[in-house]
C-alpha cells in the first residue's frame, strides 16, 4: 500500500494560520498529525490484486461485446445528462411561462388629478384621458404573443375621448358596466363611479358606435349621429338624440379644451373640480343638499373662476386655503363649521 | 510516493490503450478511491464495486483523455459522482446516517469511557466519531486533503467548489477536531 500520510499541513492551511500565535499553530499541526491514526483500519474489501483480476476480466468481456459494454458503461453519464436536460427544460418552461405571464399583464395608463394626457394606442388610435382616469389594454392588442386579438379592447375607468383608426378589427371600450364597440370613429366615454355618479356616458363625435351593457339582456344601442349620447345607468340603457341637446357634443368635449361643464349638485361639481385641478375643496356642511347648479365653460378656465362664479350665483363665499379652497354660506358665522379665525386667516383646529 | 509527473505519463500511455499503464494507475489509485468512496457511502463492498466501475469507465473513455488534466482529481470526481448517484438511487441516506451515528455511540462520551486509558485504537475510534460529526463537505475536504494527497486545487475540482472554500472547509474541520481532542485528552495536543 502506498503511504500517503502527509505529516505536513497543506500550504494553504499553513498560510492561513501563519498569523496565529505559535500555540494555536502547533495545535492545528497536532490535529493534522493525530489524524494519521485513522489509517490503521483498512476497509473490508478484496485486495488490489484480486480487484485487478476482476477488472481485467470485466474488460475482456467488454472487449468481446463492445457495443453493449459501452452502453452499459456509459449509462451513468447519459442518465445524468438526461436529468440535467429535464431540469433545464423545466427551468426554460417556467421562464417562458413567467415571461408570457408578465407580457400578458395589461398596459395601464393612469392619469393623476390635475393632468390630462393623450395616449397613442398600439393601432395608432388615440385616447385623450381626462384627469384621474385609468386606461388599460393588452400589449400590442395581443392577448398572447404573436397572436393578434380579434378585437382591440381597452378598459376605461374615468373619462376619455377616443379617435379610432379603422383597421378592420372592432375597437371595444369596456367600462365597469358598459361596452362600446366601434370600427373607425371618434367618441367620448365617461364612466366615473362614485358618490355622485354611477353611469357610463358615451357621446359620439363621428362615425358609428354600438353601446351595450353586458350584465343586462337589453338590446345594444347604436349611435350614428354626432352628439348622440348613450347612458348606461343602474336601471336602463338610454339614448338621447342629438337634436334634443344641440350643444351636447361641444359640452361633453369641453374638457379637452380645458373647459368645464356640469349640471350637478354643488358637492358633485366640487368633486369634479378637485379631480380636474388636483385641489382639495372643503364645502361647509350647511351647503349640503342644495339644488343642482349648471355651469359651462367652453374652453380654458380655472378652478377659482368656476368656484367664484358658482358662489356668485348661489350666494356663498370661498377662501383660499392650503392646497385648495373652503366654500361656505354668506351668512355663516365660522364658528360651528369646524373652522375658526386666527390672526392670519383660516386654520384647521 | 508517486509524483504527479508519473501519473501524467501513465495517463498519456493509457490514452494509447496501454494496458500496463492502466494497471499501474489502478494499483496506485484504487485503494485511496475505495477509502474515499467508502467514507461517503458507508459500505465497504459498495465502495469496492463503485471503484471497479470507475476504472471500467476510465478504460472505456481512455482515448478521449486529456493528459493535461490531472487524472487523479478526475478519477476522484467520477468516483464522487457515482457515490452520490448510489446514495440517491438506492435511497440509502437514512442508512448512511445510521452508519455515521454508529461510529459515535452514546457511550463514547461517558465519563467512564472518557476515563478509559488512551490507546491508539480508542483514539482512532474517537477520531472517526468526531469526523462523523463534521458537516459533510468539511469532512470530505479534510479527508481528501489528509489521506488522498490531493492539493486544494484538485479537491476544488473534485468537489466542484472554489479552492478558497476548500481551505475554509479544512480549517473549520481542523478547528472542530482540535476542540474535540482538547476536551477529550488535552495532553494529546498540549505538551
Amino acid at each position: 500500500m502506498k503511504e500517503e500520510n502527509h505529516l505536513s499541513l497543506p500550504p494553504e492551511v499553513r498560510e492561513k494560520i501563519e498569523r496565529k500565535p505559535a500555540e494555536a499553530r502547533r495545535k492545528i499541526e497536532q490535529v493534522w498529525s493525530l489524524l494519521g491514526y485513522l489509517r490503521r483500519d483498512a476497509p473490508n474489501v478484496p485486495d488490489t490484486d484480486t480487484a485487478w483480476a476482476d477488472l481485467a476480466e470485466r474488460l475482456e468481456t467488454a472487449a468481446a461485446t463492445p457495443a453493449r459494454a459501452r452502453s452499459s458503461v456509459d449509462r451513468g453519464p447519459i442518465r445524468r445528462n438526461r436529468r440535467s436536460m429535464t431540469i433545464g427544460a423545466a427551468a426554460l418552461l417556467i421562464a417562458m411561462i413567467l415571461s408570457v405571464w408578465v407580457w400578458r399583464q395589461p398596459v395601464s395608463v393612469v392619469v393623476p388629478a390635475g393632468v390630462q394626457q393623450t395616449v397613442v394606442l398600439p393601432d395608432g388610435s388615440t385616447a385623450h384621458l381626462n384627469s384621474m382616469s385609468r386606461l388599460a389594454y393588452h400589449r400590442s392588442f395581443q392577448g398572447w404573443p404573436l397572436v393578434p386579438d380579434a378585437r382591440r379592447r381597452v378598459s376605461l375607468d374615468g373619462e376619455a375621448f377616443f379617435e379610432i383608426v379603422h383597421d378592420g378589427r372592432p375597437f371595444v371600450v369596456e367600462t365597469f358596466n358598459a361596452r362600446v364597440e366601434v370600427l373607425g370613429t371618434a367618441f367620448n366615454v365617461r364612466a366615473r363611479q362614485g358618490r355622485w355618479e354611477g353611469e357610463t356616458q358615451v357621446t359620439l363625435e363621428s362615425g358609428k358606435v354600438q353601446v351595450s351593457a353586458p350584465e343586462r339582456a337589453e338590446k345594444p344601442m347604436v349611435l350614428s349621429e354626432a352628439g348622440q349620447t348613450a347612458r348606461v345607468g343602474d336601471r336602463a340603457l338610454t339614448v338621447t338624440p342629438a337634436r334634443q341637446h344641440p350643444q351636447t357634443l361641444e359640452k361633453v368635449l369641453s374638457w379637452r379644451k380645458q373647459g368645464f361643464v356640469a349640471n350637478q349638485s354643488l358637492e358633485a361639481i366640487m368633486d369634479e373640480v378637485e379631480r380636474r385641478y388636483a385641489l382639495s375643496i372643503t364645502v361647509d356642511e350647511k351647503m349640503a343638499g342644495m339644488d343642482s347648479v349648471n355651469v359651462y365653460y367652453p374652453r380654458g378656465t380655472t378652478a377659482e373662476q368656476i368656484i367664484h362664479d358658482i358662489c356668485l350665483s348661489q350666494g356663498c363665499q370661498y377662501r383660499s386655503v392650503s392646497g385648495g379652497f373652503f366654500v361656505f354660506p354668506v351668512d355663516s358665522t365660522l364658528q360651528g363649521s369646524g373652522f375658526r379665525i386666527s390672526g392670519s386667516g383660516l386654520e384647521q383646529p | 510516493m508517486h509524483s504527479s509527473e508519473t501519473l501524467e505519463d501513465l495517463c498519456r500511455r493509457l490514452k494509447t490503450s496501454d494496458r500496463q499503464a492502466f494497471e499501474k494507475l489502478f494499483r496506485l489509485l484504487r485503494e485511496g478511491l475505495v477509502r474515499y468512496v467508502q467514507s461517503m457511502v458507508g459500505y465497504d463492498t459498495v465502495a469496492h464495486d463503485l471503484v471497479q466501475d470507475v476504472f471500467v469507465y476510465l478504460w472505456g473513455l481512455r482515448e478521449s483523455l486529456d493528459p493535461a488534466q490531472p487524472i487523479k482529481a478526475y478519477l476522484y470526481r467520477i468516483a464522487r459522482n457515482r457515490a452520490y448517484r448510489f446514495l440517491r438511487d438506492e435511497r440509502t441516506h437514512a442508512e448512511k446516517h445510521a452508519w455515521i451515528k454508529q461510529q459515535a455511540p452514546d457511550g463514547l462520551f461517558d465519563t467512564e469511557a472518557m476515563a478509559a486509558q488512551f490507546d491508539a485504537d480508542v483514539l482512532a475510534q474517537r477520531l472517526r466519531a468526531w469526523i462523523g460529526e463534521l458537516p459533510e463537505r468539511q469532512r470530505e475536504a479534510l479527508l481528501l486533503s489528509r489521506f488522498h494527497a490531493l492539493s486544494h486545487r484538485e479537491i476544488a475540482d473534485v468537489m466542484g467548489i472554489s479552492p478558497r472554500t476548500v481551505n475554509n472547509h479544512i480549517m473549520r474541520a481542523l478547528e472542530h477536531l482540535q476542540g474535540r481532542i482538547q476536551s477529550f485528552e488535552p495532553t494529546l495536543i498540549e505538551r
